[in-house]
């Protein structure tokens, strides 16, 4: 507490420039900061409580790779104070923006606030990008992704390669190995073939009492390779008493734009779903993939513009499929399933939405089941959108991390609500061939409530 | 047993009043390269090895008040000269204690007490004085008085002084002063006792009460002669490897229920011949274990007890033990003609290598001058900590002159 | 200046992977949760073993610079601050639980493992013990701190600081020695293991530690009683402990730190309230009652408005996140604090807590509290907006006036965040200059040659 400046001992004299401490942030055009409200740096009070709550610092144990440090070095060049240097990038894009940190953080910091429309800024500023064209980026993430046809069609030659078991040939030969780059990597992610069944119609009515009329939400990935989850998810919605509908004209999210830098890509896509939901008509708009729901509950932050007013509303009426059937009352499935499960929070769902007690709630009334608390439950398992495409070798230490803790927990099914999530755990499952099932929470409850067997 | 200090080399006598006081008589003594034999009660004249240099005594028998007593902090000040009786029945008088098992309390100082570090029966459930030294005033080997921790439950403020006075038998500093936290006194106490036919049903009874719900404060195996001399009624079936003492202390719901749920637990394991005692039977016990003559002190993991007494009864097979089996420690007193000259080879051949083998502590307790024991011995091969001790000793005693020779120093 | 000999020795000691040096990586090594002053090290190393600590502890003494150990980076008193020309030396890499002995109740570790990955480790495999100092910020901070701060928390009232839960330590010392201190316990050697914990690695760097594991209660209750005023709280406090109950533990909020705290966590306490106690027994079943019955008389003796049971586990699990996340919330007070950490006998509490008001009201600084009220430990948070100068200059006097109070209590200027060099300049107002003189005896029997953290705890 000594502020006498002992000899050489910097003090933090706040607006002193002997110490290299500008006077607080004078943030210009071009600076990644200058979106940034200056107050979002101030909540923190560098405590570091968040510190073991990052899955990278936990991996790491470096400042430079965890939620304070990345603070700060945001906050340095906010502040004029630090050039973006190649290296402080690097630990700014190791970020999983998993939201751990915000779960954990007292003082309430909206990390989210900082490193999204950082990160955005950099690449957004970053000349590279139009000078080497990424076709990669421009291709696969941005015109294939986010268009569930457009990624079904592709995707048929693999499945029918799977359905005629050659895929596992290829996989043992290590032929995928020779597929080079992100590509590559994404081949093992792909999971096994379910029928996922047909389009979802535009229109399925409640069971019994109608409780609530409400919008469902599909997606783009979510839609092309979990099909059989969102009928579940209906399902169980109807069962609960709720009329859902399922707007045509919607699109993708636009997380997939956003995160990789495209934000007026991610805005085209927002501004077509504020099109396709008609708000009034529904009590609510149904997601059932965190990282979706995430991005939607958010869309009234990220862009400034006329439409704001229109994407904040908007936004309030997004639900989790697990947050609004806690709130509404869940009607509890009479189905019997003998197995132990364990369930895997979501980032973008348990830390992005806060909801993490509703699901384990909604499980708990499964008659039968046994559930065990997964270590680190709340620890990333390396998927974070496309970042496992991006940041490989991290995403390689999370996903056996994340293994490893649920073989400790012996469950015989491991739960989670978010399409990347489930693509990253059943990959582990699969490269490690360890025999654990890896569902979506909805499709369990399904299977309770039409009283089917695993 | 001696409670006389005229076994030390001592020229003089000085009785101090005050810290001031026994600074000056340091600070004379060192000019001439004196040695300094701080004196308390003389309950433990026969720990360490006996003195040769001659020098003068340093009696805190003056200096045995009441310093400050603030009740409702559950903090004491004394004076270091103050015994441990006078100071357990000021306690006593709010129902508070410090949960110490001292020997001779009678004549015990709290001085006295601090340097040797002793530690009796309920060390298990309650620590040493260590755990309860807060503070203390001392006079280092220049007559310069110091201080070190406070007077506060809690206090992050320098090193941990008090730990470190505490065992160091007087080598760095004459105490003169001393804070302790103390205790509610429980309003119960209670024993469960049982016969140990085996050594592994031993191992089995001590790993289950781990797992039991009851939380004893002692947990005693007696062997051999002391077994028999016990001033407790119970099971002293003949041929068995050792009786088994139970300790609680508690509220008056808690005792009887400890007791109970540990006879089921024992009866449900076939153990037979169960018995129990309450209250001042368990102060006597427990007391009488304090004062149990021994010659050597062992201390191991607990997990290692079991293992050290069997191979203890083969070397010594006549030997009494007395083992503070949650802790891990055992008084060894051999029979009465063991005690001879042949005692230290044996120590040296057989016991010292058994615990270095087990990673326990050996010290023999009780040695008299002509029986040849060396400093090794004694405390042993120096250790990791010893560089660093001596480094301590020659900052705090440059001239080397607080209790020379009996500690691991060099005279 | 950087040492490029220095940085390439150590470069090829520890390997290229554990050591930092760029400028623009160092930055955010510049402070602890002590943000009041600043320095950049000349690098950052990140040994995996005792031997590399071992090493970098020669490389430096070879080069002249000291070394700054530091855990998670959660010392409230500045304890990581890097000094002149030092290595900040993050023991993160070495968090591996090496041994979990049930039968001895001890485990050991790596200084690097968290304080709460231990007790989660033990619930993992059903133990039945844990390990029982629990700082406010036990999710964060690792072992290896713990032992360096002697850090306490709230059940210190009943089981003690981490000094009475370490039973051994291996450790570095000043001359690049490894040395083992206990963890059985030898009558013929100092206790240095308990010597070395809260020295705030001014004595050696911790590699190992053999904590003591202690017994789950069989039962556990935990209160919160809502007082209309503070001076009604600190009141019962002291009835508790003077009437000879021994709580888990006795924890105060004020209103001030309970509107941050709601904010944060919306557990429901009236925001009219004066003062809320967090109070936990435990033990045996059969022996809570009557300590509940007193507890809870002696509550409504000072005009409690209400005592509530946590009814369920997850309702007493977020009153404990309230009490702990506390201090963190004050980020929603104010964006800058500093936390006093002054303790006092226990009686003196309702004195102290009034001094603080009244400072507070002087300097015209808005004071916050929480207290582990049962030790005597208060932790007044004075408020201040880095931008502005002025008001930053008052919180500093309101802090000073407050730990010179301490004083006047008969308490420490710490009792749990160590010195650092937040405490320094008290030093010499707590201790007389052979007290301090006793602690450079210390400290250069351990590092005669001055490596290890200096310019912390001991004023120069």
């Amino acid at each position: 507490m000594t502020i006498e400046s002992r000899n050489n001992v910097e003090t933090n004299r706040p607006g002193s420039a002997e110490n290299g401490w500008p006077a607080f942030a004078r943030v210009g055009p071009g600076n990644p900061a200058a979106g940034i409200s200056y107050e979002l740096f101030l909540r923190c009070v560098h405590c570091g409580l968040c510190t073991s709550s990052c899955p990278t610092f936990t991996e790491l144990g470096d400042e430079n790779d965890g939620p304070r440090g990345r603070i700060q070095l945001m906050r340095m060049v906010a502040d004029g104070r630090a050039e973006l240097t190649e290296r402080m990038r690097d630990h700014l894009e190791l970020c999983l923006d998993c939201r751990a940190c915000v779960t954990a953080c007292p003082s309430g910091v909206e990390y989210g606030r900082l490193i999204e429309p950082f990160r955005l800024a950099v690449k957004q500023a970053d000349t590279r990008l139009e000078e080497r064209y990424d076709w990669f980026r421009e291709i696969v993430l941005l015109r294939l992704f986010p268009y569930a046809d457009r990624l079904r069609l592709v995707l048929l030659p693999v499945r029918i390669m799977q359905r005629l078991g050659l895929f596992d040939v290829a996989e043992c030969l290590g032929l995928f190995k020779l597929i080079p780059g992100r590509l590559g990597r994404m081949v093992p992610l792909l999971p096994p073939p379910v029928r996922g069944g047909p389009r979802l119609p535009k229109f399925l009515p409640a069971v019994g009492r109608k409780r609530a009329r409400v919008a469902f939400f599909t997606g783009c990935v979510a839609d092309a390779m979990f099909r059989q989850t969102h009928w579940a998810t209906v399902r169980v919605l109807q069962q609960n008493g709720c009329d859902v509908f399922v707007p045509p004209e919607q699109c993708c999210c636009g997380a997939i734009h956003y995160h990789a830098g495209d934000g007026r890509g991610a805005r085209k896509m927002a501004d077509q779903n504020l099109v396709a939901f008609e708000l009034d008509r529904y009590d609510a708009i149904i997601v059932n993939h965190g990282g979706c729901g995430a991005m939607m509950k958010e869309y009234g932050l990220h862009w400034q513009d006329g439409l704001q007013p229109h994407r904040a509303k908007f936004a309030e009426k997004v639900k989790d499929v697990h947050e609004f059937l806690d709130e509404l009352g869940f009607v509890p499935p009479g189905g019997r399933i003998e197995a132990t499960v364990t369930y895997h929070d979501s980032c973008h769902l348990a830390h992005a939405q806060g909801v993490a007690d509703a699901p384990r709630r909604m499980i708990a009334k499964i008659p039968g089941l046994e559930i065990r608390d997964l270590p680190e439950s709340g620890i990333c398992c390396g998927s974070a959108g496309t970042y496992n495409l991006f940041e490989a070798e991290m995403a390689d230490r999370l996903a056996d991390r994340k293994l490893q803790n649920i073989l400790s927990t012996g469950a015989e099914i491991v739960l989670a609500a978010n399409a990347g999530c489930l693509l990253q755990i059943l990959a582990e499952v699969r490269k490690q061939k360890a025999s654990v099932r890896v569902m979506h929470t909805m499709d369990l409850l399904d299977l309770s409530y039409r009283n089917v067997s695993l | 047993m001696s409670f006389h200090p005229t076994e030390l080399p001592l020229q003089e006598i000085f009785t101090p009043g005050d810290a001031a006081e026994v600074a000056d008589v340091v600070r004379n003594a060192g000019k001439a390269r004196t040695a300094v034999y701080p004196l308390g009660g003389g309950t433990q004249m026969h720990y360490g090895m006996p003195p040769s240099r001659p020098g003068v005594g340093v009696s805190l028998e003056k200096m045995n008040r009441l310093v400050d007593y603030p009740v409702a902090d559950l903090t004491v000040t004394v004076e270091a000269g103050m015994t441990f009786a006078a100071l357990s029945e000021v306690l006593a008088k709010n129902r508070q204690r410090l949960p110490l098992d001292v020997p001779w309390p009678e004549k015990a100082t709290l001085g006295g007490l601090t340097s040797v570090g002793g530690s009796g029966p309920r060390r298990f459930g309650y620590g040493s004085l260590r755990d309860y030294l807060l503070g203390f005033t001392a006079v280092d080997g220049q007559g310069t008085v110091f201080s070190g921790g406070g007077r506060v439950v809690k206090n992050a403020a320098g090193y941990n002084l008090p730990r470190l006075m505490a065992g160091s038998l007087g080598t760095l500093g004459v105490l003169t002063q001393l804070t302790f936290w103390v205790r509610p006194v429980p309003e119960r106490a209670g024993i469960l006792a049982c016969d140990v036919p085996d050594w592994a049903t031993g191992e089995k009874l001590l790993a289950d009460l781990l797992c039991s719900p009851v939380r004893p404060v002692a947990i005693d195996l007696l062997l051999g002669p002391a077994r028999q001399q016990a001033p407790l009624l119970g099971p002293k079936a003949a041929g068995s490897a050792a009786c088994l003492y139970v300790g609680f202390e508690g509220a008056a719901a808690e005792v009887p229920w400890m007791l109970e749920t540990l006879r089921a637990e024992w009866s449900a394991a076939g153990v037979t011949a169960i018995s129990s005692v309450a209250d001042d039977s368990v102060a006597r016990f427990w007391h009488w274990q304090t004062e149990f003559q021994a010659q050597a002190l062992i201390r191991v993991l607990p997990s290692k007890l079991v293992g050290l007494l069997e191979s203890v009864k083969n070397i010594v097979p006549a030997c009494s033990l007395i083992a503070h089996a949650g802790h891990g420690e055992v008084r060894l007193a051999a029979p009465v003609e063991a005690a001879s000259c042949r005692f230290p080879t044996m120590f040296r051949a057989q016991l010292r290598p058994l615990v270095a083998s087990l990673g326990g502590a050996l010290t023999v307790l009780s040695c008299s001058a002509d029986a040849g024991w060396s400093r090794e011995d004694v405390w042993g091969p120096r250790g990791d900590a010893f560089a660093v001790m001596q480094a301590l000793k020659d900052r705090f005693d440059p001239e080397n002159i607080l209790n020379p020779a009996r500690f691991v120093f060099e005279e | 200046m950087t040492f490029p000999p220095l940085i390439q020795e150590l470069r090829r000691a520890l390997g290229g992977e554990n050591v930092i040096s760029a400028p623009s990586e160092l930055a955010v090594y510049d402070c602890d949760a002590f943000t009041a002053r600043r320095r950049r090290p000349e690098a950052v190393v990140f040994p995996r073993s005792g031997r590399d600590v071992a090493e970098t502890v020669r490389i430096a003494l070879r080069h002249g610079v000291s070394i700054v150990p530091r855990g998670a980076g959660t010392s409230l008193a500045g304890g990581c601050l890097p000094g002149e020309c030092s290595l900040l030396m993050m023991l993160s890499r070495m968090n591996r639980i090496l041994e979990i002995n049930l039968r001895d109740r001890t485990a050991v570790v790596e200084p690097g493992v968290l304080n709460l990955q231990l007790t989660t480790a033990l619930g993992r495999e059903k133990a039945g013990c844990h390990f029982a100092p629990d700082p406010s910020s036990q999710g964060a901070s690792t072992i290896g701190g713990n032992v360096a701060t002697n850090a306490g928390g709230p059940h210190t009232l009943k089981y003690g600081v981490t000094v009475n839960h370490v039973l051994g330590v291996e450790a570095v010392l000043g001359d690049g020695r490894i040395v083992q201190f206990g963890p059985v316990e030898d009558p013929a050697a100092f206790d240095l293991s308990g010597l070395m914990i809260g020295s705030e690695g001014t004595l050696g760097i911790v590699t190992k530690v053999w904590v003591r594991l202690t017994p789950d209660p069989q039962d556990h209750r935990a209160f919160r009683a809502i007082f209309d005023s503070l001076e009604d709280a600190s009141n019962t406090v002291t009835q508790i402990i003077a009437a000879g109950i021994v709580p888990a533990a006795l924890e105060l909020m004020d209103q001030g730190i309970l509107g941050a705290v709601e904010a944060a966590f919306a557990f429901g306490f009236p925001a009219d309230a004066g003062a809320v106690l967090v109070i936990e027994i435990d033990g045996l079943t059969v022996g809570l009652d009557p300590q509940e019955e007193q507890i809870v008389a002696l509550c409504k003796k000072n005009h409690a408005r209400e005592v509530l049971q946590a009814s369920t586990e997850r309702e007493r699990e977020l009153l404990w996140k309230c009490r702990k996340s506390a201090v963190g919330a004050t980020g929603r007070l104010s964006p800058s604090y500093i936390l006093e950490d002054g303790v006092v006998p226990r009686t003196q509490l309702p004195r102290i807590l009034g001094r603080i008001a009244e400072i507070g009201r002087k300097h015209q600084i808005r004071i916050v509290n929480v207290a582990h009220a049962g030790d005597g430990n208060v932790h007044p948070i004075l408020l201040y907006d880095e931008r502005d100068p002025e008001e930053f200059q008052r919180a500093m006097a309101a802090g000073r006036e407050v730990l010179d109070e301490c004083l006047a209590c008969g308490g420490s200027i710490t009792a749990e965040h160590g010195v650092g060099v937040q405490k320094l300049e008290f030093m010499p107002r707590q201790f007389t200059p052979a007290d301090l003189a006793a602690l450079r005896h210390v400290k250069t029997a351990f590092d005669p040659a001055g490596v290890l953290n200096p310019g912390k705890l001991i004023p120069s």
